[in-house]
């Protein structure tokens, strides 16, 4: 692990200068970051992570699904962009993505579940941006109520709100 | 419950479909509807996560802690504080109030007190704190606020660990509440799948039910389908039993009847005045009726009970036409009718066919005609049939009444002479056709009729007759017996007393007589010498006499043709039939009397015999042509009723003995009969009282044979019942019997003296 972390810094100094945007493909965040993304990835705005800021998410492809949770009395519209996409938008490689909310939840999101179901990494809540006493700023969310294969705790569990952090594994 | 089985027995496939689908509509929509309930509370329980709800009151808790921890630190802390982080987990604070405000199942908690007070407190620190918190930084510069928030935050302590508490009740509560819900449900479907059962196996007791029920009427009418062919078949045997016992009595009424007409001739021939004549000949006329009415009684019970069969045989056609012709002119002449019969000259000279029942159609049809023709002519013709082609047509066209169409219609009913139209007027059985018809079916034709009232009728019947050759004649014996009317006559018999007295016979007929005891001898017989005639008797011991009729027939050379007569007591027509098909010429019946045997031999006819067979069946021919006679019995004496002597003995045939015989032989054959302890009748009686079967049957035989030649009647009736139970049957012979045969035997001869005086006088 050590040796790899040196291979790579020795990498972004040797190959840096000769592919400058190669490995810092991501423009750098404007505003507050408000997720951080580390582990498999390829592009980056630091030296081993990948900072988003709201703009930058909203900047992407935007998608709603409108769903009923076991955290709302009644269906909510869900609005942001796909998990796939912004897995994409880092060139993430791993199988796993271990996310992290603010209040120290965790939990894992194998990367298989991206490309079967439209997963939203939600900013809006019925078009409204979401704060973090409201659970945000972004709230991961699965298709519930057009999947029912869906409903149970695993897929509960892996609906993670408040989320900070993401590390590709 | 009451079900009415009768109509329920009615029920038919489609009504027990519905019954069927009505029951488990009634059963499996409660069913059906406690499995969606359960669905839907699973559902959404997995959508409401009920236990959630604690977790969220203790996150609030804990949320709690960590901020007051949080603002604890930057007391205790040197590092710097990033205002921001504080700001943040007040934010995550108030998203768990936020929580446990909106959740889906809250209403499980916010009913409680502790809810609502530590709900209350809680706004009202987040009214106070959410100026503070706007701006941490002063959070961090001033310690007094600090103090004052993490105060406010500890007295809400206590009121949030009792509504984590309250939670987790609220939260077992429902758990125990969903259980006791299912529990029921669970209960409910017991009931229903118990109520399902109970009412699946009434149905199938009723189907059950219903299907024996089916299954009972089935049988009832497989009984009663049984039973009407039962009965069915009972009346069919009864009416084949009424046929054969016609036939039967027919018959038996028919040989007595034989015996008065040949009587009547006899009387014919006597010297009578004139008077006397017209009414022998009234006698005879009426007699002869009643005899042609018997035969057609017998031949229509015959035909019913399916025993009638032809006998075809090649048949001279030109000779049968003549034979008819010459017996009809003069039925015709006695009328006054002109009788024409012809034949064309394309018909074949020899046919197969049943001469006697071919006879009898052409003898049917003509005397009809001649019957209801009062003047003018009848017209018969014989012609192939040109639509056949082995066909010939009979055609008799008259110039009588003629018939109505209606009366056509009804001509070939049986009694139709019932009703009193002209026919039953002029007489007839109204069997002749019915018979005539069915005899031509039988020869693979009909008979059809045209006719108008007053223009006379035309009888037209189709017989199919195949030409063939002629039989072989007998030229080459004929021409080695020369011209001597003397014939060389092999006879085998093994009765003595038949013996004896066929001996006598022959002698006085002139013939010359070699005799042995049974078919074998009579084989050796005809291997060593030349005869012109075999008489054979039926009954004989090695070789019997149908058994020796085969087996000449079988040898080589012109001894196979040789002329063969059986001689018989045997009455039944199929013993006659099979002699036919095994090569017997003639018959003569047991006793053997001249004139049938003299006529049997002509009959035979034999070349070089033929000037005195001639003569012989003169005496007999009107009688058994005239009408048409099956071939039946020839005539057996009947006795006299006013002379109680001739109970036990038949005078004529008796006096045919005393003439043939000379006396001291019949001396020593009365002697074989009536003296102890070896004569046949003593000897019956012993082997009657010592059972032995066999001997018996036997010497019953025996007994019977000599009987039936002396005429000694009641004697004859005995023995032949002795001889019956012996050989036919199993039953115990009764010791009675033998002294009945004693007795008769002792009656008998006194009877023989007795009659021997009558004679005498």
């Amino acid at each position: 692990m050590q040796y790899r972390h040196r291979l790579s810094i020795a990498g972004v100094l040797l190959i840096g200068p000769l592919l400058p945007m190669s490995a810092l493909a991501l423009d750098a965040p404007k505003e507050r970051p408000i997720l951080t993304i580390s582990g498999k990835i390829s592009a980056k705005n630091t030296s081993d992570t990948a900072r988003f800021d709201m703009k930058m998410l909203e900047a992407l492809p935007q998608h709603s699904l409108t769903t009923s949770t076991p955290w709302f009395d009644k269906p909510m519209k869900f609005t942001g962009p796909l998990l796939a996409d912004v897995l994409a938008a880092v060139k993430a490689r791993g199988t796993t993505v271990h996310a992290f909310a603010i209040n120290d939840y965790n939990i894992s999101i194998p990367i298989t579940d991206t490309a079967k179901y439209p997963i939203i990494m939600a900013r809006l809540i019925n078009d409204k941006a979401i704060s973090v006493r409201e659970k945000g700023p972004l709230f991961v969310i699965y298709p519930f109520d057009s999947h029912a294969e869906l409903r149970t705790s695993t897929y509960y569990e892996r609906s993670i709100w408040q989320l900070k952090a993401m590390e590709i594994k | 419950m009451k079900f009415d089985p009768p109509s329920l027995a009615r029920w038919q496939g489609r009504q027990w479909a519905a019954a069927l689908v009505a029951l488990l509509l009634v059963t499996l929509t409660p069913l059906l509807w406690i499995q969606w309930r359960q669905y839907h509370m699973l559902d959404d329980l997995a959508v409401n996560q009920v236990d959630s709800l604690m977790w969220q009151a203790y996150q609030l808790e804990r949320e709690s802690d960590r901020l007051k921890q949080s603002l604890q630190d930057v007391q205790a802390s040197s590092r710097p504080i990033d205002p921001w982080h504080l700001a943040e987990r007040y934010d995550v604070f108030l998203s768990r109030i936020d929580l446990l405000t909106n959740i889906p199942r809250r209403d499980l908690l916010s009913s409680s007190p502790e809810y609502s007070n530590a709900i209350g407190l809680v706004n009202s620190f987040v009214a106070y704190a959410d100026p503070v918190f706007s701006r941490p930084q002063q959070l961090i510069d001033n310690a007094a606020l600090r103090d004052q928030v993490i105060k406010r935050l500890s007295a809400m302590d206590l009121p949030l660990s009792e509504l984590t508490r309250q939670a987790n009740r609220a939260v077992a509560r429902f758990v125990d509440e969903r259980n006791r819900q299912l529990r029921q449900q669970g209960w409910l479907v017991v009931v229903l799948a118990t109520v399902q059962i109970l009412i699946m196996l009434l149905f199938v007791g009723l189907l059950v039910r219903h299907i024996r029920r089916q299954q009972l009427q089935y049988a009832e009418l497989h009984g009663l389908s049984q039973a009407l062919e039962n009965a069915r078949d009972q009346a069919e045997a009864a009416n084949h039993g009424k046929s054969v016992f016609l036939a039967n009595m027919s018959h038996e009424v028919r040989t007595p009847f034989q015996g008065l007409l040949g009587m009547l001739n006899l009387l014919n021939d006597a010297s009578l005045d004139t008077q006397q004549r017209d009414y022998l000949q009234t006698a005879r006329d009426s007699a002869t009726h009643l005899l042609g009415v018997l035969n057609d009684i017998l031949d229509v019970s015959t035909m019913e009970s399916g025993t009638l069969r032809l006998s075809p045989a090649p048949m001279h056609l030109p000779g049968v036409v003549q034979e008819v012709d010459g017996l009809m002119q003069v039925a015709a002449r006695d009328k006054g009718l002109t009788l024409t019969m012809t034949a064309a000259a394309d018909l074949p000279e020899w046919v197969n066919a049943d001469t006697t029942r071919l006879r009898q159609i052409m003898f049917n049809l003509i005397s009809n005609a001649i019957k209801f023709t009062e003047t003018g002519s009848v017209v018969a013709h014989l012609a192939l049939d040109p639509k056949g082609q082995s066909g010939i047509l009979f055609t008799v066209r008259d110039t009588g009444v003629g018939m109505t169409a209606e009366a056509q219609k009804q001509l070939f009913t049986r009694f139709y002479q019932a009703d009193d139209t002209p026919r039953r007027r002029m007489g007839g059985t109204g069997l002749g056709l019915e018979i005539s018809r069915n005899l031509a079916r039988m020869m693979g034709g009909d008979i059809a009729v045209q006719s108008s009232l007053g223009s006379g009728s035309v009888f037209t019947a189709t017989l199919k007759l195949t030409a063939t050759t002629p039989p072989p004649t007998h030229a080459t014996i004929g021409a080695d017996l020369g011209s001597s009317p003397r014939l060389r006559i092999l006879v085998a018999e093994d009765h003595p007393i038949n013996l004896k007295y066929m001996n006598i016979l022959l002698q006085k007929m002139g013939h010359e007589a070699t005799f042995c005891e049974n078919g074998q001898e009579a084989l050796k017989l005809l291997d060593q010498q030349a005869f012109d005639l075999v008489l054979l008797d039926y009954h004989m011991p090695v070789l019997d006499g149908l058994a020796t009729t085969q087996a000449i027939r079988a040898l080589e050379g012109p001894r196979s043709h040789i002329s063969i007569i059986l001689v018989t007591a045997d009455v039944v027509n199929d013993t006659r039939k099979r002699a036919r098909e095994v090569g017997v010429n003639e018959f003569v019946s047991k006793p053997l009397q001249v004139k049938e045997l003299q006529s049997a031999i002509a009959r035979c006819s034999l070349p070089d015999f033929g000037a005195r067979g001639d003569e012989v069946p003169e005496a007999t021919a009107p009688l058994a042509s005239v009408l048409p006679f099956s071939s039946y019995e020839a005539p057996v004496h009947l006795p006299d009723a006013e002379q109680p002597i001739n109970a036990l003995i038949d005078s004529e045939s008796y006096e045919e003995i005393l003439q043939l015989m000379p006396p001291d032989s019949l001396d020593e054959l009365l002697k074989t009969v009536f003296d102890g302890p070896d004569g046949t009748a003593h000897v019956l009686a012993q082997c009657i009282i010592d059972g032995d079967r066999a001997a018996i049957g036997y010497n019953a035989h025996k007994l019977k044979g000599t009987a039936m030649l002396m005429g000694f009647r009641s004697m004859v009736a005995t023995s032949t019942q002795i001889e019956y139970l012996a050989m036919q049957t199993e039953d115990p012979i009764d010791g009675e019997l033998g002294q009945q045969v004693l007795r008769e035997a002792a009656l008998t001869r006194k009877a023989i003296s007795r009659f021997s005086l009558t004679a005498a006088e």
